[in-house]
Parts: C-alpha cells; structure tokens; sequence
C-alpha cells in the first residue's frame, strides 16, 4: 500500500486531519479526521510502499497491545483509509 | 502617459500601473472605491504593470496546473526559478490574459486581450490571483461567499456554486429589516488584532456592489440545498472542513497551505461557524438570522430543527 501523493496531515489544536494539498487533487474538498493512535501511524508510515504489517509494527511499538489486537486495528484503518480515498492498495 | 494608482483592498495596498489607453475606466470601474491616494509604498502586497505586447509574455515553463471554472481556465506555469506565467482563457475560448509573477508574488507583467466582458473577466481573475497569493501571508482569505451586514456585522454565507449563496443573501435583504448586501462573490476575511473582520471587495460576481467597508464577522453558514430547514453549529474541524473549500489558494504550494491552514485554524476559533440545511425561502432567513444573532457562545447550543 501506499499513502496517495498529495494528501498531507495537518493538526487543529488536539485534532489531526488530512487533507488535499496537490494540483491532482484539486476538487477533493473533503477532510478526512484521525484520531490520535491514526494521526501517530500516518506521521510514521513511509512515503514509499508499505504493509500492514509495517502498521501492526507501529501500534505494539507505540502502545500496549498485542499483536492481535493491533492487526484488527491496522486492518480497521486500511479499511477506512481506501473507503476515503487517501492511500492505495 | 504612464498612470500608477494605489488601491486599498482588504486592508492590503497593491498598485496597477499602465500606459494610456490601455486600461479604461469600464475595465476599472468595480476598482474605484478601492483606490486610495496615498502611496504606502514600502507596505504594498504587489504591483501589476500592463503590457501591450502578449509575445513578452510567451515563455511559459512547466505546466503546473490547468484549472477550469464556470467562468474560463487558468492555466498555471512554473518556469525554473519559481517564477509564474499564467494564461487565462475566457469562457468564450478566446485567451484575454498573460500574466508573468515573480517567484515572491510582488511583481507581476500583464497583457489584457479580448472584447469588453473578456477583459473584464481578465483584470478581475488576474488581481483576484495576484491579490490570493500575495495576500496569504498576512492572515487574509479570499472566500467565495455572499455576504450581507445586519446591525454592524457580517454575515458570510458559504456554499457550491448554485447552492443559492445570493439567493440566500437576498431573502436576508426582503425579509429582515436593516440587512443590507456586503458583497455577493468574493469578500475577504481577515484577522486583525485577534479579531476577525470581513471586508467588500472589488470582485461581486454578477452583482454591482464593490463597498470598500469593513465590519466584525457575526457568522459564517455554510449552505446545503435540502427540503426542510436546518441550523447546526459547527466546531473544529467540521468548522474548518466549513470553511476550506471556499478558501481561493494554489494548495499544492507548500507554503501558501501552510499560511491559509494558519489563518483558518485562527477564523474558526474566533466566530461562530454553523451549517444551514434549507429551502430557498424566507423561513430559512429568519431561521438563520435568529441563531446568528442570539445565539453568540459557540458550540453550546444543540440543533434548531424548524420544518417548513
């Protein structure tokens, strides 16, 4: 997978969001929130291709989880991503 | 004869220079309660020299961005020292604009081309894009919103093109006593001593009203067609999500989202942001102007259904 080319997070006091910042996507007006543990796995993801399991990776690193309930979360976020448009498969 | 006027709009200062003939006092006409006699010359966000020769401005660069609207295209080039040249191409097809701009937004060279509504089109977009980038530094937004002032304040109404942002504005005007129209188009907004302000512009859209006025912002109402009434607050980031959209800026420059961000993010947190759900009617007027004008604390209060 990979982070779609354009859509950069921004932060509004203790809210996170992505947002549309590219000559592409010039007529994507929506903005998509994260919540504070997608905002820490968006800043941490590379530019370049990625796995779930590089965000399974982030989430035991970060927090106190194992490794099934992370990849239920890693997969949740993909999940919500594709449906918004903002990574691809 | 050289002529060079100064023009105050927003607050910011930027000057148009031109030879005689080559600009009339139709093409200035929406500009000349703008104009101002004092020079500030140090303090001015651009100057706009017009140029008779469209071959001086041939060179384009890299094409950046091809951008289309209702009312022609705008055609973005990059040329390798970060200079701009942009083409404007009229509804018509006929191209009426060349424009070149320095790399920091505060020289540009134009050529104006074409028949009378052309031109109009041509001067309009090319200070409306000049004044944009020039002006996001300072905690300025050109917005694309009709604007009307009731008892001192203004009220910003936001929206798709063919939501009914004038319509909306004019049933204010009809219906509650002392609204008078601001600006039907392109009014701006700006913080100033931590206060937000919305000003009139020269740009109206098909509406003659270019006020060089400045009032407090009462609200700002992002509209939706629907087949009831509807008033909701709006606080953070659907605040934000609000306004954005509206916001004119070339957002794949890194530096000018990062300012426009900069200035949204202060907007937001100083005026009360609501959406309104309504009919084209005066109902959905009244509505809007009873929760804007009673109602200042933002986000404490629930969501005020009226059915129509």
């Amino acid at each position: 997978m990979k982070k779609i080319d354009g859509f950069v997070m921004r932060r509004l006091g203790q809210e996170a969001m992505i947002v549309a910042e590219s000559v592409d996507l010039i007529d994507f007006d929506r903005i998509v929130s994260l919540n504070s543990s997608a905002a820490y796995v968006w800043e941490n993801l590379p530019d370049s291709d990625f796995t779930i399991q590089t965000i399974i990776y982030l989430l035991i690193d970060r927090y106190d989880v194992d490794e099934a309930v992370a990849r239920k979360d890693a997969e949740d976020l993909v999940k919500v991503w594709l449906k918004a448009g903002i990574i691809t498969e | 004869m050289q002529s060079k006027y100064t023009y105050q709009v927003g607050g910011n200062y930027y000057a148009l220079e031109y030879s005689n003939g080559m600009l009339s006092e139709k093409d200035l006409l929406p500009y000349a309660p703008f104009r101002t006699e004092s020079s500030y010359d140090d303090d001015k966000l651009f100057t706009l020299s017009i140029i008779d020769d469209p071959e001086a401005l041939a060179t384009k660069g890299r094409i950046t961005a091809d951008l289309v609207d209702e009312n022609g295209k705008t055609t973005i080039f990059t040329h390798e020292d970060g200079c701009l040249t942009i083409y404007l191409t009229a509804i018509t097809g006929c191209q009426c604009c060349r424009i070149h701009l320095s790399k920091d937004y505060r020289a540009a060279k134009a050529w104006i081309g074409g028949m009378p509504n052309e031109r109009r089109y041509a001067i309009d977009t090319a200070l409306m894009l000049l004044y944009t980038f020039a002006s996001s530094m300072h905690d300025t937004l050109l917005v694309h919103a009709s604007t009307v002032e009731y008892e001192g304040k203004g009220y910003l109404f936001l929206g798709k093109s063919g939501t009914g942002k004038s319509t909306h504005s004019h049933l204010w005007i009809e219906n509650i006593p002392g609204t008078e129209l601001l600006n039907d188009d392109n009014p701006i907004i700006r913080i100033i001593d931590g206060k937000a302000y919305v000003y009139g512009s020269p740009w109206s859209g098909k509406t003659n009203c270019y006020r060089n006025h400045r009032i407090p912002i009462g609200g700002l109402v992002r509209l939706h067609q629907a087949p009831f009434n509807r008033i909701t607050p709006l606080a953070g980031m659907k605040a934000y999500a609000a306004l954005l959209p509206s916001c004119s800026c070339m957002k794949w420059d890194h530096d000018m989202a990062e300012a426009i961000h900069s200035t949204i993010s202060k907007v937001i947190s100083r005026i009360p942001i609501y959406a309104l759900d309504c009919l084209p009617n005066s109902e959905a007027a009244i509505l809007c102007k009873e929760e804007l004008t009673t109602n200042l604390m933002v986000g404490t209060h629930g969501s005020c259904v009226r059915k129509s």
